[in-house]
């Protein structure tokens, strides 16, 4: 018996294998030590040292003839071809999601689309770089810093890059302190940083309101745009689940149980994608690269934005440039690095609550940007 | 270098920030008019 008979894995194994499994690693490390996005980033972590050993159980093989199913090939066939596990997951995120701060200043909510100017940017300088129209959607679509819409719009348009799309999503979102303080001070002033916020933190939303909200916008993205309505309709209805105030049980259920459940799948599953032979390319650092762009572009456009506004605002209505760059959809995470920056700027500075209201807009913003790139691109085609 | 994918994607760009920001108007709209129809102290009063 020859040694690639008796030992196959190790017999097939090449350097392209090791350094997804140093990938792995990677993503473990980042998890556990650094505690970036754990919930996920373990998750793919493991799948992806699961993934790269030669004839891994865990995916499809092919044995004297015979097919062999693997178990994250049929995760993946149910739950991400079938984008059930990304909208399973929109359903909990509506839950978690308090949309009152947006009654407070709802005119902040214009940042949740200001701050998505870096998905186009990038868009566009995905083809620069020779990426076809539906692969540089699909790229811009990291500056959501949405996983799920990422996983959406990559699933439909360029299947092959989803493990790269996915790893800089979930990764660049866990980065976002890293990665907006120092574009915001390169854009800001001191002064403008110190920048004190008029807030109404006192008012109160009546329940009424609050559980028309999601009815209301599912119903006007429905007529708009109804490529986006699996994206927004999902959330909206985890949203009211959690508003009508009837369904406490379930809304506490899609908050806990089915987050934690959906995500444990997402991340192993999406990790099934992440071969040697898929991630190893040149292709896989440019997304990286790009999406690293997109996040810059996102935060610009967000603090450039309300420059723009307070030209045209009275004094006590201006806005704290810092408080754009929020308008992406990382929640709570960039709400809570502009609030750290404004103490920082100045300790009576409190910009929570403003940043709070722009970052719901920014989850809002960055699910119809989804879908309607998944409206738009086809039309050019 | 695809010239066609940069001009479409510069097309796309353009009414998809557009579109964005008409959706976020409309839902800013949606916002004032829904608390304005059901303020808080009218439920308090119920």
């Amino acid at each position: 018996m020859e040694f690639n008979e008796l030992m196959p894995a190790i017999a097939g194994m090449t350097w392209q294998h090791l350094v997804m499994i140093a990938v792995g690693l990677t993503l473990i490390f980042l998890a556990v030590k650094k505690q970036y996005e754990p919930t996920l980033l373990l998750p793919m972590g493991f799948g992806a040292i699961l993934v790269n050993f030669p004839f891994s159980a865990v995916l499809t093989q092919v044995q004297g003839g015979e097919t062999i199913v693997g178990a994250l090939n049929v995760l993946f066939d149910a739950g991400i071809a079938t984008e059930l596990f990304p909208l399973l997951i929109f359903i909990a995120i509506g839950a978690m999601i308090d949309f009152s701060p947006l009654f407070q200043r709802p005119s902040l909510l214009l940042f949740g689309a200001a701050a998505q100017f870096g998905i186009f940017i990038t868009m566009i300088l995905a083809t620069l770089f020779g990426f076809d129209l539906k692969q540089a959607a699909s790229i811009g679509i990291i500056g959501a810093a949405d996983g799920p819409t990422s996983i959406i719009v990559a699933n439909q348009f360029a299947k092959d890059l989803l493990p790269a799309i996915s790893v800089a999503a979930y990764s660049y979102m866990a980065l976002v302190p890293i990665i907006q303080p120092p574009v915001i001070k390169l854009l800001t002033s001191k002064k403008e940083r110190q920048m004190h916020m008029k807030t109404n933190s006192n008012k109160k939303v009546s329940r009424t309101t609050l559980v028309l909200f999601p009815i209301v916008i599912t119903i006007l993205a429905g007529l708009i745009a109804p490529s986006s309505l699996a994206l927004i309709g999902f959330l909206m209805f985890g949203n009211l689940i959690r508003e009508c105030g009837v369904l406490n049980s379930l809304s506490q259920t899609a908050q806990k149980e089915l987050a934690n459940l959906v995500t444990i799948l997402l991340g192993i599953t999406i990790a099934s994608t992440m071969t040697a032979e898929r991630f190893v390319q040149l292709d896989t650092l440019m997304i990286l690269g790009l999406g690293i762009f997109a996040f810059v572009f996102d935060t610009a456009g967000g603090v450039l934005f309300a420059k723009l506004m307070n030209k045209f605002l009275k004094p006590e209505k201006r806005i704290n440039p810092m408080v754009g760059a929020c308008g992406i959809s990382a929640f709570p995470m960039s709400a809570r690095v502009i609030h750290g920056m404004g103490l920082k700027e100045d300790p009576t500075n409190y910009l929570l609550m403003p940043a709070i209201s722009t970052n719901v807009g920014g989850q809002i913003g960055s699910v119809i940007v989804g879908g309607l790139l998944l409206m738009l691109v086809p039309l050019f085609l | 270098m695809n010239l066609e994918f940069l001009y479409k994607a510069l097309e796309i760009s353009g009414i998809g920030i557009a579109t964005v920001f008409i959706f976020m108007a409309i839902f800013y709209f949606v916002i004032v008019g829904i608390d304005k129809a059901f303020p808080y102290k009218d439920e308090k009063k119920k």
